[in-house]
């Protein structure tokens, strides 16, 4: 019960306070029935956050298509052709994941300032899915690889060529699978916070960041600024009640799986 | 690039070798975010381990409420760090805060949490630590799952106590993926980035600058990108270790 309270509490007071005007969340004797509440909050939070909402859907959306699609077929030719060092490319594969991110990010910074790519969407979409593709293409292996061949050959048999027989034999079947990697990317894309804190701008800037940089200032208005936290987690509120029962699958494979 | 002297200005690099990895012009900071680091991740992972498999045993069993608040332990999983930590930052305020408020109530004195070093730094391991827990408990109720049900059913024959049944029979189960999950949540603590940049960006007086922040506020707030690459290195040293144990663990098992 104590943890639940540990974990969940600031979710709670974070929403309850989106919902309290200004003068009850600086109190120092916290109220709870006797506050005044109001949706204002949550209408300038909306008004403010619009543009970076729409840029975190843009850049996590096309990067979650481009990094399944790309990581899928690099996953079947791992899991399936005899390819000449191969295990030399998973190692890579898994090693370029340990990387932390901001080692990363400056030489990734210094690239981008001379290539002009900083503060766009072109920069943005390639970062999130070089990001993902390691991690999309070990999930998906791993996935094609508790598929049975046999599918494959006997599609072979019948003279479909090997593209044919990805797209219309394997990506089908593996449909549980796609799902689940692309809720745990489409969370971390979500939630990424350290790339485009340094590589977004004030044209791309994602929804992480418009909530986060409230915060360095001394005067801040607090019932927006937990609102717009609260409408950064809301679509993926929603979104993991929509997609319950792939979730706890994907989670475990993907932990797993490191 | 860490080898190099470089700035954003064009004719600004210079080569000096490993000097940006010994004698970086931060080196106090550099040595005390290393130490914080270290001691982050041992104790995040010191306050959410047993905080984690104490609930995955409670909450193991099929039933609604165990249900219901194992939902609500793994949903924190699903949003973004930085929110969360902007919620702490705020319930830890000295003036507004709800945890001083608490203190209050039982006659205790506001503390200033996130302006005394000692404090701070407390309260950057703590709320790191509230992070590592739902992924561990994930971890550990799946474990505690794969347990086959005649050893359970052999283990309440012959054991007096339940604590004595997971001591010696359940125990020696989960230790494989209890050291995966402890090596998993140390590489996540070593990149300490997101609480430590709400919560007090690495104040107060720099006291709570993890690794990730460092490089992040040299590289990219003094724009000593050659020196930022090199702090991010060492991290990279640190993280690269710690997979390697992990590498070869999961080879074995």
């Amino acid at each position: 019960m104590f943890i639940i309270l540990y974990i969940d509490f600031p979710y709670i007071w974070m929403i309850k306070s989106s919902f309290t005007i200004e003068r009850d969340i600086l109190t120092s004797t916290p109220k709870l029935l006797t506050a005044t509440y109001t949706l204002d909050n949550w209408f300038r939070a909306f008004r403010s956050i619009i543009p970076s909402l729409i840029n975190s859907i843009i850049i996590s959306g096309v990067s979650l298509i481009l990094s399944v699609l790309i990581g899928s077929l690099a996953g079947f030719a791992l899991s399936r052709f005899e390819l000449k060092g191969k295990l030399g490319v998973i190692t890579l594969v898994t090693f370029v994941q340990i990387i932390p991110r901001m080692t990363l990010l400056v030489p990734l910074y210094s690239i981008f300032s001379s290539l002009g790519l900083l503060d766009s969407y072109l920069g943005m979409i390639l970062v999130y899915t070089t990001i993902q593709l390691p991690f999309a293409t070990l999930i998906m292996k791993s996935f094609f690889d508790e598929l049975p061949k046999e599918l494959d050959e006997a599609a072979l048999v019948d003279g479909a060529s090997r593209i044919r027989t990805f797209f219309s034999i394997t990506l089908p079947i593996s449909t549980p699978g796609i799902i689940a990697t692309s809720i745990l990317l489409l969370m971390y894309a979500w939630n990424e916070f350290a790339l485009p804190v340094v590589l977004s701008g004030p044209k791309t800037k994602t929804i992480t960041v418009a909530v986060a940089e409230n915060i360095g200032q001394r005067y801040v208005d607090l019932g927006p600024l937990f609102a717009s936290g609260c409408i950064a987690i809301l679509p993926l509120l929603i979104f993991s009640f929509v997609i319950q029962k792939y979730l706890v699958r994907g989670i475990l494979a993907g932990a797993v799986k490191i | 690039m860490s080898f190099f002297n470089w700035g954003l200005m064009a004719g600004e690099i210079q080569f000096i070798g490993l000097k940006n990895y010994f004698y970086m012009s931060h080196r106090d900071r550099f040595v005390n975010a290393m130490l914080f680091t270290t001691a982050y991740m041992f104790s995040a992972i010191g306050l959410s381990f047993p905080v984690a498999l104490g609930a995955a045993i409670l909450l193991q069993h099929e039933n609604i409420i165990a249900r219901i608040l194992r939902t609500l332990i793994l949903l924190p999983m699903m949003f973004a760090m930085i929110i969360v930590a902007i919620a702490w930052r705020w319930l830890f305020h000295y003036q507004f805060g709800i945890i001083n408020y608490l203190l209050s109530i039982f006659g205790l004195p506001r503390i200033a949490f996130l302006s005394e070093i000692l404090t701070a730094r407390f309260v950057v391991m703590f709320v790191g630590s509230m992070w590592h827990i739902p992924f561990t408990f994930a971890l550990l109720l799946s474990a505690l799952y794969s347990i086959p049900k005649e050893v359970r059913d052999a283990a309440k024959i012959d054991c007096t106590s339940k604590v004595q049944e997971y001591i010696h029979i359940m125990f020696p189960y989960l230790k494989p993926i209890i050291l995966v999950c402890i090596l998993l949540n140390l590489i996540e603590a070593a990149k300490l980035f997101e609480t430590v940049y709400a919560v007090t960006y690495g104040g107060p007086a720099n006291s709570t600058e993890s690794l990730s922040f460092l490089a992040y506020r040299v590289s990219f707030q003094y724009l000593r990108l050659g020196e930022g690459a090199a702090i991010s290195w060492w991290l990279f040293l640190i993280v690269a270790i710690i997979s390697l144990f992990l590498l070869n663990l999961t080879r074995r098992g």
